[in-house]
């Protein structure tokens, strides 16, 4: 079946609801949607199963002037090992979601919109993987950047803007400007990382004379030219992949995207949209291969930042944003991987936290459902009584992440780490502090929500009801399993991934004596049982609700008001200085073009009644010229 | 068939002045129909061929026209944009008639603008798009119109006269026989001579593209102009020195562009940085899309300038299409002031009550701010990617206008479209009838050609190689 199918599949069915609403009453349009997805996902994985180990590559038609190899540039879809199981997660998970949102957005006004936005995201995402081209990953990239501010802003008015009462109203009406900043803050710093995209396109451009991703890859290995034109490329796009991903700098829009409905934060800002810069790399392996620097950089910034959001995760008192900053760290690892050149390892981690992450966010959707919106974990507690089935798919959500093993966080941490440990020790220390950190900041987030007393204040929290169930139990199952697809050779397993994902990537064999490898494993698992067992005893001296660092956990360490300072204000403040310029030129530059277009002696006389027989004259100075040709053309018998 | 299709959007208005109130908008919009298609089948035959013909043989002027190319392209966009602003003129204008007299008469005018191959004629039809417009500001206007009348055509006349003087320069120092562009072509002229003659051809166009710092006639006569958006619209489209500069300045003067390359483009991408940030702290939704506009028309610059082949296609892209977009906002912005009484970006939750209204202008806002799949990117990322082949840190500092364009149209967007409704406000009616196709169809262009552009493509790029290779450039 042609690729392109796949996109457009949602694309059909975003149209369709975008257009046609009222033709989809109840939660028909929902259904429509989560049918798309699903077809989407039956093409996939027949592709998949038909898949040769030559890529294949579809051209539809010309789009962009220039671009390639001389010609111009075309549609086109790739598909690879690397596209196609991204476009596995994608639909599946995708479905996954669609199917639990059917239930979980059940009472929204805006129904059958939510659905066209999500559908529209699939479609975008399909279309950012699937791409030949860098430009039409950008189609992609941006679209995913559109669907997330429709989907961040879903709420932009408050989810009680008709509502009669005043009090419920004002509160309604700050919700609404804080969903809708949050989601134009997030359009807005992905745009400073896609201008790193597009400067790194138009350098490839001038390096190698085209953005077709298998003409560059097959010219890259022939064409000389300077390293430090390849390492700034890759410099540029590790901008853009970081606005997308958010990672530091470019980190804060990722937690404020909390705004957006539950299932939202799992699809987009969790199991799909975010982990895009990490495809960007991957997918431009071959040039990060010809530029160490860059990659030097990659593996840092992945670094730094998977401590940084371990380090804000720790005293948040948000159900989700605790997961938010959770997804902003585990990120950073997958950077950390694909810097250090651990590609298979990177995308590994992708996979696994595809599932765990949006069971996680699933899970805590679930939560608010049965609290009537409530998302302070201060508020909760105990809930496993209440909930069993989401306690258990949730448990299996925290041992996953926690890297406890045989659960398949386990397995894609363990690689990454020993990717890192072969690279530089630094590294090393790092990611294990953060895998201590993010198993202590799990646990809280579990004790707090499903053990002790229940502190909540609605009477009787329900179960997820079926269709919810679903989805959390089949995520549960992969997040639990998933890791077996890659047991690493010391271990006695056959590392399937790494070698189906070495055919279109190549796979760097890291030199580590197997003494080494059990240890570092049993350092990890250590990391993780340790920041569990942390949070326990804390759960025993009920001083969980508290984290440590305080403050400047709870406040992200400050990035945010670091930016507004340094950033935002002097900005707004740059425009209102340069109006006031430009109305003030306005009088400067007009008053010449009066001087020399006036004659000198008028100019002294001007006034309002001036103006009008000014510009009367030059009216008829300008109608008796055309008059004077027009007399010439009939004079002269032409 | 070209002469028809020039003259007659002029006929039509003429005819209106004899035609019963009544039959008005009838017999306008069915001339602006007309005038599309007949530009529809045109573009089927591939275009018209150059016609050349004496008219004032005393002063060597001939009448020589010719659509095809990029002034095909431009033209549709002129009929099919001038048709959308006469049905929306039909429905929102209480006695129309004078007002679609006037957006007819300046159709003629700007597609003989588009199809002139002659200095002298091009100048004339080039001055007869300003007397509509004129027209329009002063009978439309608002309280601040006449500041804003005298100021745009001082800027104008100004620019006109110095082209003029250029347009005599260059047939005197070359000696041509006539002001034929073909013929001009055969006799270059040369030296500083010719640096100085571009100098003054490009005041009219710096004036009309408009390059910073000659843009300050636009905020104001957008701002003034009719709350309908409708002249705003003929506005967008008479900002026509891209084209000037592109069909004219660059085969004439081909030495003095690539001398004055590095300063027009520092100045081009100055002035797309430069609108963008202003349009941040903009409050009034069409001195906004004014500034919004000179930042496209700063870029459209860029492109022009850098002679470079990828770049000047998408700038004629971009030039062509933004007046699409841009052109249907301004209308969209009319129909906001229809219902609220007001042209402010802070009203607040209008997409609570009018979904529809709100949804097509955030998809042609997304048009205006580039997002790919639609219109505006092809021009624009064509634009910046040429650009830094020729210079690197002047396409970055134009880049930096797309972050500034996501701030200015989302932080509008937003004030006006989302949030809440505030207390007691006055309730928001959706788009009704002729109001959909009105705002539909420039979006379901942007979409298009945003996706598939290959038929505008094959107009545009024959015709860029053509002038770039005659210039010997890169």
């Amino acid at each position: 079946m042609p690729l392109f199918l796949l996109p457009l599949l949602p694309l059909v069915g975003f149209a369709l609801l975008i257009l046609f609403p009222r033709l989809f009453p109840g939660k028909s349009g929902g259904w429509l949607a989560s049918g798309t997805v699903l077809a989407s996902f039956v093409i996939a994985v027949t592709r998949f199963l038909g898949q040769g180990d030559e890529p294949a590559r579809e051209i539809l038609w010309t789009w962009l002037p220039g671009m390639a190899l001389n010609a111009n540039l075309s549609v086109g879809f790739w598909y690879d090992q690397l596209s196609a199981l991204m476009a596995l997660i994608i639909t599946g998970v995708g479905f996954l979601i669609h199917l639990y949102s059917v239930s979980y957005m059940g009472h929204d006004r805006q129904f059958t919109r939510f659905f066209a936005f999500l559908n529209f995201f699939v479609a975008m995402m399909l279309v950012l993987v699937l791409a030949d081209s860098y430009p039409l990953m950008f189609v992609g990239w941006e679209g995913v950047g559109v669907a997330s501010y429709l989907l961040i802003g879903f709420w932009f008015s408050g989810r009680n803007s008709e509502a009669s009462d005043r009090d419920i109203r004002e509160a309604s009406d700050r919700e609404g400007v804080a969903n809708s900043n949050a989601a134009r803050k997030a359009f807005i710093m992905n745009r400073i990382g896609d201008l790193g995209f597009m400067l790194g396109m138009f350098l490839l451009y001038r390096l190698y004379g085209t953005l077709v991703i298998p003409e560059l890859a097959e010219r890259v290995d022939g064409a000389q030219v300077a390293a430090a034109g390849v390492e700034l490329a890759c410099l540029f796009l590790l901008v853009g992949a970081v606005g997308k991903s958010g990672q530091l700098p470019l980190t804060t829009w990722l937690p404020d995207a909390m705004a957006g409905p539950t299932p939202v934060s799992a699809l987009i800002h969790a199991a799909t949209m975010v982990t895009a810069g990490v495809y960007l790399i991957a997918r431009s392996h071959f040039l990060y291969d010809l530029a160490p620097g860059a990659s030097t950089w990659v593996a840092w910034v992945g670094a730094l930042t998977a401590l940084y959001g371990a380090l804000s995760a720790l005293n948040q008192h948000d159900i989700k944003k605790i997961l938010a900053y959770s997804t902003v760290s585990q990120l950073g690892y997958m950077f950390l991987a694909v810097g250090v050149g651990a590609y298979s390892a990177g995308v590994f981690h992708l996979l696994t936290h595809a599932f765990f992450k949006a069971l996680l966010f699933l899970s805590a959707g679930a939560v608010i459902h049965a609290l009537h919106e409530e998302q302070d974990v201060r508020r909760m507690g105990g809930l496993r009584r209440f909930m069993p089935f989401t306690h258990l798919t949730a448990l299996m959500g925290v041992l996953a992440i926690a890297g406890i093993p045989v659960w398949s966080g386990f397995f894609s941490k363990d690689a990454i780490l020993a990717a890192a440990f072969a690279a530089s020790p630094l590294l090393y220390v790092v990611g294990l502090g953060v895998a201590f950190l993010t198993a202590y900041y799990m646990g809280r987030w579990y004790f707090l929500v499903w053990r002790g007393e229940y502190r909540g204040s609605v009477a009787h929290p329900h179960e997820a009801d079926g269709l919810m169930k679903v989805p959390l139990g089949i995520l549960a199952a992969l997040a639990t399993l998933a890791g077996f697809l890659n047991v690493p050779t010391f271990l006695g397993g056959g590392h399937a991934f790494d070698d189906y994902l070495g055919r279109a990537i190549p796979v760097h064999g890291h030199e580590i004596p197997i003494s080494t490898e059990w240890l570092l494993t049993l350092l990890a698992v250590a990391a993780g049982v340790g920041g569990l067992l942390w949070a326990a005893a804390e759960h025993r001296r009920r001083a969980l609700a508290t984290g440590p660092l305080g403050a400047a956990s709870a406040n992200a360490l400050y990035l945010d008001r670091v930016y507004d300072g340094l950033v935002a204000a002097p900005s707004r403040a740059l425009a209102a200085g340069l109006d006031v310029v430009d109305r003030g030129l306005d009088g400067a530059l007009s008053g010449v073009a009066r001087n020399s277009a006036a004659p000198g002696g008028l100019f002294s006389r001007w006034q309002s009644g001036f103006v009008r027989t000014y510009a009367v004259s030059m009216l008829l100075g300008t109608a008796l010229l055309l008059g004077y040709w027009a007399l010439r053309t009939i004079g002269g018998g032409a | 068939m070209i002469h028809l299709m020039i003259f007659l959007p002029l006929l039509g208005a003429l005819l209106l002045l004899v035609t019963p109130r009544a039959w008005r908008e009838e017999v306008a919009g069915f001339v602006a129909a007309l005038t599309l298609g007949l530009g529809l089948w045109l573009w089927r035959d591939g275009g018209a061929a150059l016609y050349s013909a004496p008219w004032v043989p005393a002063l060597g002027a001939t009448y020589s026209v010719e659509l095809a190319g990029p002034s095909l392209a431009l033209a549709l966009v002129t009929a099919l944009m001038t048709l959308v602003a006469v049905i929306y003129a039909a429905r929102r204008i209480e006695n129309p008639g004078p007002l679609l007299a006037l957006v007819l008469a300046m159709e003629s005018a700007l597609l003989g603008i588009f199809a002139a191959r002659d200095l002298v004629l091009f100048y004339v039809f080039f001055e007869a798009a300003l007397l509509p417009s004129l027209l329009m500001l002063a009978i439309y206007g608002g309280p601040g119109r006449m500041r804003a009348l005298v100021k745009f055509a001082a800027y104008t006349l100004l620019g006109s006269l110095l082209m003029l003087l250029s347009i005599i320069g260059v047939r005197y120092y070359g000696g041509s026989p006539t002001f034929a562009l073909a013929d001009l072509v055969r006799f270059p002229v040369e030296g500083a001579a010719q640096t100085w003659l571009y100098l003054g051809f490009l005041a009219a166009m710096a004036v009309k593209l408009p390059l910073w710092p000659l843009h300050a006639w636009l905020p104001d006569f957008h701002e003034q102009n009719h709350a309908s958006g409708i002249p705003d619209l003929m506005g967008t489209l008479y900002k026509v020195g891209g084209y000037g500069l592109f069909a004219f300045a660059l085969p004439l003067f081909p030495d003095a562009s690539l001398e004055l390359r590095p300063v027009l483009m520092a100045l081009a991408a100055w002035t797309a940085l430069y609108g963008a940030w202003i349009a941040f702290r903009q409050t009034n939704w069409k001195r906004l899309l004014a500034y919004a506009g000179l930042s496209h028309m700063g870029i459209v610059g860029l492109g022009i300038f850098s002679l470079n082949e990828t770049a000047t296609v998408g700038a004629l892209y971009l030039l062509a299409f933004q007046n699409v977009y841009t052109g249907a906002l301004f209308l969209g912005v009319g129909m906001l002031q229809e219902r609220i009484g007001s042209v402010d970006t802070r009203v607040g939750g209008v997409m609570t009550q009018a979904g529809a209204l709100s949804g097509l202008t955030m998809g042609l806002w997304f048009a205006s701010i580039a997002v790919p799949g639609l219109a505006g990117f092809i021009g624009e990322f064509s634009v910046l990617l040429g650009a830094y082949q020729v210079s690197p840190w002047l396409a970055f500092l134009a880049g930096l206008s797309t972050i500034a364009a996501a701030a200015y149209a989302l932080t509008a967007f937003q004030t006006t479209f989302w949030e809440a409704r505030p207390w007691g406000a006055v309730r928001v009616a959706d788009l009704r009838q002729t109001e959909w196709l009105v705002l539909g169809l420039p979006l379901a262009v942007a979409i298009l050609f945003g996706v598939y552009s290959a038929p505008a493509l094959n107009l545009i790029q024959p015709a860029v190689r053509g002038v770039l290779s005659a210039l010997g450039g890169t």
